[in-house]
């Protein structure tokens, strides 16, 4: 008769938990059948002590079942019924998303960085120097004496004195090892200027200059260098290939050759369908130069090389003319 | 440089494969760089470097292809029948300045008769760039091209007392060029004269009136060697860059005379007749002795890091003219020919061997060891750091030129005389900026005129100042520039930037470096007046921000819409920068109270913030702007400030009644003070 009435009981909170559909009306449930003051539960364990002692121990048990079951029912409805509450509203998910302001970088800093990165992983220290440079650093240290027919590699932007606009990023060198001794181990990034207006050239680009100075450097090294560096900046295997140049400030001198990046040395427009993109002068570090620093050129050999950020810009990411960095144009700024 | 590769292969044997020909030269130091088909055949344009005078010309050319490609040489014939008398009897020379001509040889060549040189001989020419004139001319011509040596022809009759004094001109003599053009000379220029006056520039043109000519039937003919720094300065001072100076600037063989002038002397007589005088001339006060050079096998190799066998070494060295004797020690005394002026030191033997054995094999290797510096140097650390705070915070960086407009510059710049460049490509890029708004301004108007309506910029580069002194200085800087006009409402856009948008960035991107900066009401070029604000970290200037003067936006080229911007300067920056340091977390909930006050509308909230923050309140932690209202429900001249104030101890709950006498303490500065009422 007591089992009966339990089952009852159970039968009827099922019923009433599926009828209430709001929080306060789950909360009266919750009050009806196992609140602590009036609730059916309650009369059920006025019920128990009327039992004979055989009959309690299974009885309770039935009790205290039905009452974790309820307990449970109505939390979970409870849960449910909040959910519903807080549930977001609907979106149209094909209206396009509010945006942070985000800016961009530079494409000639964003190569900029990562060739430093690079280099920053091969054990070297980025070094800087002034951009108005004076002509011993930027000509006679180098081994460009006044009046020689190699200043005219360079067209110069003059300013009054002895200064002039950095023709290149190699004065850094000078003025590193001025600053200290070997082992040496930098590349100095920076804008350089040329006296120089046309379709493929600029007054005002940006180089990379690496410098290697210790005992036992070796042209192999420089080559191993450069290999490593391009096959790092653009993600593949190259070859690089040394032709014999010149410069003033190394000896022996080489032009570096790298397998096209577009075509992979098959030929296309951008290498002129020679395969071969020349990106960058290098060379041992002439004695001349050691003698303008004070470096034992018989203990110390180095070597030095030159890029230009531009260029690796423009292969990297297909810009078409350098113009486009300096111009600003927020429709290519905003492409990266 | 153009020459024709039959012409070379006049004087080596080539292969056929014109192409294969081409890459030996390009992988051995003389870039062919170009190419074409003129009067019928194949012209090589090569680029020959500064340092190699001796391959710009045909015979040197095929020198070094015969090295390549394992070819004997053949010279130019310079055999020349001596018919006439001796030279001593037909002309003298002096040289009065032998630091600037080391050598000048003269043969004399006389009854000769002046015409047009052959077809084949003229196609030469033509082939090289140079324009046929008269036979005698062209011979010295070719032979320029042929063998590297400038040479010049004088019409012996028009020298006074037929004979060559070469000295420094004299103050107020001048000379008229070949070119036609009338030339002031000074002490600084090498002159050819006769026993008068000038009568050619030194390696650089002959004079108009002792030039040769249909009429001519005596010949000098010079073959010198100068002083390249010399040439050098003369060609500069008077723009003219012949081919003449181009070589005698780099450097000739000093031996190169001889066998020029038997040459030109052979070539002149096939074609113009006349009688060659027996002998030349030869005024040569101190010759110089060949060079010897040191070359140690075991340096070569330690310098490329790669193996090259000894006997490839003294081979490539002995075809390339050098002398050498085999040695067992592996240190050769190397002789060096005359015509390689520019092999002096070890060095250049190494490039030598080097360039001939090929760099295909050099090995790749990668040098060990690290830099002791290492890493980037603070300032451009600082930069890095900048460049991610200003992208992430909405600005896309821009790159401008160092150079600039001299109105720009007045417009945004620093106020003192830019540095003016003494040769710029044009007025628009001829003084170093000072500021880096100017230009941002300018390509901003560039921007707008393209439809751009609004943009956030930021540069982080160097300017150009002046110091008091007057000396040039260098400086790096940050400037952030924001611009709206009137952009139209899109999905999503912000609300149009403002100055405290820009004091925002400013804000944030300080704090975010752990700097600490005031701003304080400031003046001054190119912000709009009451406008400007400087930065400050205690006294010292860290720039300054505010609204750009529409004149100096003008100025720019921008006629509309408002832009902000702000300087700031990396150098003072970079010193006050400072890692986070970390603050316990206190256990404790904080007590926030807001309170709303109205004020009158002039009384700067940095007023009220500074009187709220000298109160003596234990554990304030932060008073923060809530909002700051005039208009509607807020009488004429006042404003409603609301702000709330969080309170927070490190080691218990606070209690209403600690924060109880907040609110007296509040109004008790604020009422007095600024006369301002609880809402």
């Amino acid at each position: 008769m007591h089992l009966e009435r339990i089952e009852q009981i159970r039968r009827d909170f099922s019923r009433d938990i599926e009828e209430a559909s709001t929080e306060s009306a789950l909360l009266e449930v919750k009050g009806k059948y196992v609140g602590k003051k009036r609730g059916v539960l309650q009369e059920l364990m006025a019920a128990l002590k009327a039992l004979p002692p055989e009959e309690r121990r299974a009885f309770g048990q039935s009790v205290n079942a039905l009452k974790e079951e309820m307990e449970a029912g109505v939390e979970a409805a409870l849960g449910r019924t909040r959910a519903a509450r807080n549930a977001p509203p609907p979106v149209d998910v094909t209206l396009p998303g509010i945006r942070p302001e985000l800016g961009t970088i530079h494409p000639i800093s964003r190569v900029r960085r990562e060739i430093e990165e690079i280099f920053l992983s091969m054990g070297y220290a980025v070094a800087s120097g002034p951009e108005v440079e004076d002509a011993y650093h930027n000509f006679e240290a180098l081994n460009t004496p006044a009046d020689h027919p190699s200043r005219d590699i360079q067209d110069t932007f003059y300013l009054e004195g002895d200064l002039l606009l950095r023709t290149q990023t190699s004065p850094v060198q000078i003025r590193t090892m001025e600053a200290r001794k070997p082992p040496i181990k930098i590349i100095a990034p920076g804008r350089v200027f040329r006296r120089d207006d046309d379709v493929s050239h600029s007054p005002m680009f940006f180089q990379v200059e690496g410098l290697v100075v210790d005992e036992g450097i070796t042209m192999a090294h420089l080559k191993g260098t450069l290999a490593h560096f391009y096959a790092k900046l653009f993600q593949k295997d190259v070859v690089v290939r040394f032709r014999p140049s010149y410069f003033p400030f190394t000896e022996p001198s080489a032009e570096t050759d790298l397998s096209c990046v577009l075509c992979d040395g098959a030929g296309c427009p951008v290498c002129k369908r020679t395969g071969w993109l020349e990106v960058g002068g290098c060379g041992m570090v002439d004695p001349a130069v050691f003698g303008f620093v004070g470096i034992d050129p018989e203990r110390y050999t180095g070597f030095a090389f030159g890029l230009g950020i531009d260029r690796m810009a423009m292969l990297k990411y297909g810009i078409d003319h350098i113009r486009h960095f300096c111009d600003n144009d927020l429709r290519f700024l905003e492409q990266f | 440089m153009k020459f024709p590769i039959g012409w070379i292969a006049q004087h080596v044997e080539l292969p056929a494969d014109e192409e294969a020909v081409a890459r030996a030269f390009t992988l051995s130091g003389s870039e062919v760089e170009g190419r074409e088909h003129v009067e019928g055949e194949t012209v090589f344009d090569f680029n020959i470097t500064v340092n190699r005078p001796d391959c710009m010309n045909v015979y040197g050319l095929a020198r070094e292809a015969s090295v390549l490609l394992g070819k004997p040489l053949r010279p130019p014939d310079t055999d020349c029948a001596e018919a006439g008398p001796p030279v001593a009897d037909l002309t003298g020379v002096t040289v009065e300045a032998p630091d600037l001509c080391p050598r000048y040889r003269a043969r004399v060549i006389t009854g000769l008769r002046v015409g047009q040189s052959p077809a084949w001989m003229q196609k030469r020419l033509i082939q090289c760039g140079i324009r046929p004139i008269n036979s005698v001319v062209d011979v010295t011509n070719y032979v320029l091209l042929e063998m590297g040596h400038p040479l010049h022809a004088f019409d012996m009759a028009k020298l006074a007392e037929r004979r060559i004094v070469v000295r420094r001109a004299r103050a107020g003599e001048t000379i008229v060029t070949l070119d036609g053009v009338q030339r002031k000379l000074d002490a600084e220029r090498l002159v050819i004269a006769d026993a008068v006056r000038p009568v050619a520039l030194a390696g650089v043109m002959g004079g108009e009136e002792t030039g040769v000519t249909e009429a001519t039937a005596d010949l000098l003919l010079e073959g010198a060697v100068f002083d390249p720094v010399s040439i050098r300065r003369t060609s500069r001072a008077f723009g003219m860059h012949t081919d003449a100076s181009h070589r005698f600037e780099r450097g000739v063989d000093p031996e190169g005379p001889v066998a020029a002038l038997d040459r030109a002397a052979r070539l002149i007589v096939e074609l113009c007749g006349g009688r060659l005088a027996k002998g030349a001339v030869d005024v040569r006060p101190a010759p110089a002795g060949p060079r010897a050079v040191t070359l140690r096998h075991a340096r070569l190799e330690a310098l490329l890091g790669m193996r090259v066998r000894p006997e490839r070494c003294s081979s490539i060295l002995r075809s390339l003219g050098f002398g050498l004797e085999e040695s067992a020690t592996r240190v050769w005394a190397v002789t060096v020919p005359s015509f390689r002026v520019d092999v002096s030191r070890e060095a250049d033997l190494i490039e030598e061997v080097v360039r001939i054995h090929g760099l295909e094999d050099l090995p790749s290797e990668l040098p060990s060891g690290v830099d002791p510096v290492g890493g980037r140097p603070p300032e451009q650390a600082l930069e890095e750091r900048l460049r991610d705070l200003l992208w992430a915070s909405g600005c896309s960086e821009t790159i401008h030129m160092s150079m600039t407009d001299p109105a720009l510059e007045a417009a945004f710049g620093a106020g003192r005389e830019p540095a003016r460049l003494s040769n710029p490509l044009t007025p628009a890029f001829s003084v170093l900026r000072t500021s880096l708004l100017g230009p941002m301004a300018a390509s901003l108007a560039r921007n707008r005129a393209r439809g751009a309506r609004r943009a956030s910029l930021f540069e982080l580069g160097r300017v150009y100042p002046r110091g008091d002194d007057g000396a040039q200085r260098e400086s790096s800087g940050l400037a952030i520039l924001l611009y709206a006009d009137a952009p139209p409402a899109r999905w999503g856009s912000p609300r149009p930037p403002g100055l405290l948008e820009l004091k925002g960035k400013v804000e944030a991107l300080l704090e975010r470096l752990g700097i600490r900066a005031s701003f304080e009401s400031s003046e001054g070029r190119p912000f709009a007046a009451g406008s400007c604000v400087a930065v400050q970290a205690g006294p010292v200037r860290l720039g300054r921000l505010g609204a750009l003067d529409p004149q100096a936006l003008e100025a720019a080229g921008l006629k509309s819409g408002a832009a902000y911007g702000a300087e700031l300067d990396l150098g003072a920056l970079s010193p006050l920068e400072s890692q986070p340091k970390f603050a316990a977390l206190s256990r404790f909930p904080s007590v926030v109270r807001d309170f709303s006050v109205m004020v009158d509308k002039r009384v700067p909230w940095g007023d009220l913030l500074g009187a709220l923050k000298s109160l003596p309140l234990a554990d304030l932690r932060s008073a923060d702007l809530v909002d700051c209202y005039e208009g509607r429900g807020v009488s004429e001249g006042q404003r409603s400030v609301t702000f709330s104030l969080t309170f927070q101890a490190a080691d218990r709950t606070l209690t209403e009644a600690d924060v109880a006498p907040v609110a007296d303490a509040v109004m008790g500065v604020l009422g007095p003070r600024f006369g301002a009422t609880l809402r």
